[in-house]
């Protein structure tokens, strides 16, 4: 079964600054009495009992300010961050459009690009050339593909790493904010395909601080404020 | 205990998953050297340079018969540049594939084993040069095998330290240029350059240093058909003790590693 449950999930962001030395490290142990042990790691609250819970189906928009947290809170779900305290269940393959260019390498053609996300997510030999005919299929440069990515230019580039992105099969989706990059062309046929993507997701989960396009694409959403719900509602 | 576990559990994932390192090690020798015409034949050719000028100037620094110098020295400084170029990049690995380990949830060893067969590849080409002189030079009998093992040793034992390396350089940046002003001290306090018997009755100072051993196991068995028992229970040990060192620390930290970039 396909779910997604927080309960009293918070996070505690450490951080790591300047004067966080090996010596510091090293001095700080003999002065365990001294009121400013620790002094040197600090915490930010990124999120503070986040409570709820999305089965199949669901299509929850996370809306809020810069540094609410949305961001942080998709990194919680997708098993990047863990939770300081609370408890958190997900069920079902994850895929996590958070930066849609993580992991590419400029030096390496578009094909080979593919490939690497590929691996990198450990798909099965089957999977990946699948995928990779899909892709290639749908990002449509012609022979750009077997050049190098530094050679595109940044539509092109946008296109591929959309492309690789939304074809990963899986049941919950997350998705940052990115879709204001590319042409309008692009954007059209990239949310037809996102529809569709999500349309097979399980869950999906998009962060976003644009009311509109969450409206669109969403059936819940979720306010947050300072890494805290203001409210939750289905539309 | 528990992160031990922990920490083994993510070597095991990541064995069991070569896909997620080899193809991408293999990848990043290939772009590195993209552009170039014999593209990774350049490091057998540094290091056959360096090799053969270099035993040439020592042999006579040292008096010493060149055709027992120079494959002694060609074994030795290529498993060393091996050793030190994966310990030397481990530093920075984490950093730079920032962007991986922020958005995936990965398996840390699988980044040390795409670097470390990077670093394999070049290994594989600088034989290219050590082998032709060791044929030339001496006498192989059926105990050269066992310095496969010896390589095998190294490679573990790299493997574990690695990984230790790599996250203390990710959370305190001064570690990086400790570790690089470790590798220049101990590249002369190895015999590479010099052979263990120069040191007369003190070589047995030689047994406190592992780096030694894991070179050892490698050379002995080709130049002197000895099977070296000391250098194998020595790395033995090593290996068992920085992999539990190394289990614990990944085990201990691996939930908050990604708040450290």
């Amino acid at each position: 079964m396909i779910k997604v449950d927080l309960k009293n999930v918070s996070l505690n962001y450490p951080i790591i600054g300047n004067n966080n030395s090996i010596r510091r490290a090293f001095f700080d142990k003999f002065k365990k009495r001294n009121i400013y042990y620790n002094s040197a790691i600090q915490h930010v609250t990124a999120l503070k009992n986040i409570t709820f819970n999305l089965k199949s189906g669901d299509r929850l928009g996370i809306q809020g300010e810069n540094g609410a947290g949305k961001s942080t809170l998709l990194r919680v779900i997708g098993g990047i961050y863990h939770p300081s305290n609370g408890n958190l269940i997900v069920q079902g393959r994850i895929s996590s459009l958070l930066d849609i260019f993580f992991g590419v390498n400029n030096d390496a053609t578009g094909r080979e690009n593919i490939l690497i996300r590929c691996y990198l997510l450990n798909l099965k030999p089957h999977d990946t050339y699948l995928l990779s005919k899909k892709v290639i299929d749908f990002i449509d440069i012609g022979k750009f593909i077997d050049l190098p990515i530094k050679t595109y230019s940044t539509g092109m580039k946008m296109r591929l790493a959309f492309g690789i992105s939304v074809f990963i099969k899986s049941d919950i989706l997350l998705m940052d904010e990115w879709l204001s990059v590319g042409d309008k062309e692009f954007v059209e046929k990239a949310e037809r395909q996102l529809l569709q993507t999500i349309k097979r997701t399980g869950i999906f989960l998009f962060a976003s601080h644009n009311e509109k396009q969450l409206r669109k694409l969403c059936n819940k959403i979720l306010k947050l404020e300072h890494g805290k719900i203001i409210s939750f509602k289905e539309i | 205990m528990n992160y031990i576990n922990l920490g083994f559990k993510d070597f095991v994932k990541t064995l069991s998953n070569p896909n997620t390192w080899l193809y991408l090690g293999l990848l990043d020798i290939k772009l590195k050297y993209r552009r170039s015409i014999i593209g990774p034949w350049w490091e057998a050719i540094s290091i056959f340079l360096v090799i053969m000028t270099l035993s040439f100037l020592w042999s006579k620094i040292f008096k010493m018969d060149i055709s027992i110098y120079l494959p002694y020295f060609a074994i030795s400084y290529c498993t060393w540049t091996y050793l030190s170029n994966q310990l030397n990049e481990s530093c920075e690995i984490f950093m730079f594939h920032q962007n991986i380990i922020l958005n995936i949830p990965l398996n840390y060893f699988s980044l040390i084993l795409r670097l470390l067969t990077k670093n394999t590849i070049v290994y594989f080409h600088y034989l290219f040069v050590v082998i032709p002189i060791i044929l030339f030079y001496s006498d192989l009998s059926l105990i050269a095998l066992y310095s496969l093992l010896g390589f095998f040793m190294l490679k573990l034992n790299i493997i574990f330290l690695s990984i230790f390396i790599s996250v203390f350089c990710l959370r305190f940046h001064d570690t990086k240029y400790i570790i690089s002003n470790l590798l220049q001290i101990s590249f002369f306090l190895t015999p590479i350059v010099w052979m263990p018997g120069l040191l007369k009755e003190k070589s047995w100072l030689m047994n406190f240093n592992p780096i030694y051993h894991w070179i050892n196991n490698i050379r002995e068995p080709i130049l002197n058909n000895v099977l070296p028992l000391t250098s194998f229970i020595v790395s033995l040990g090593t290996l068992i003790s920085i992999a539990l060192i190394s289990f614990y620390i990944l085990g201990r930290v691996s939930k908050r590693l990604p708040f450290w970039f």
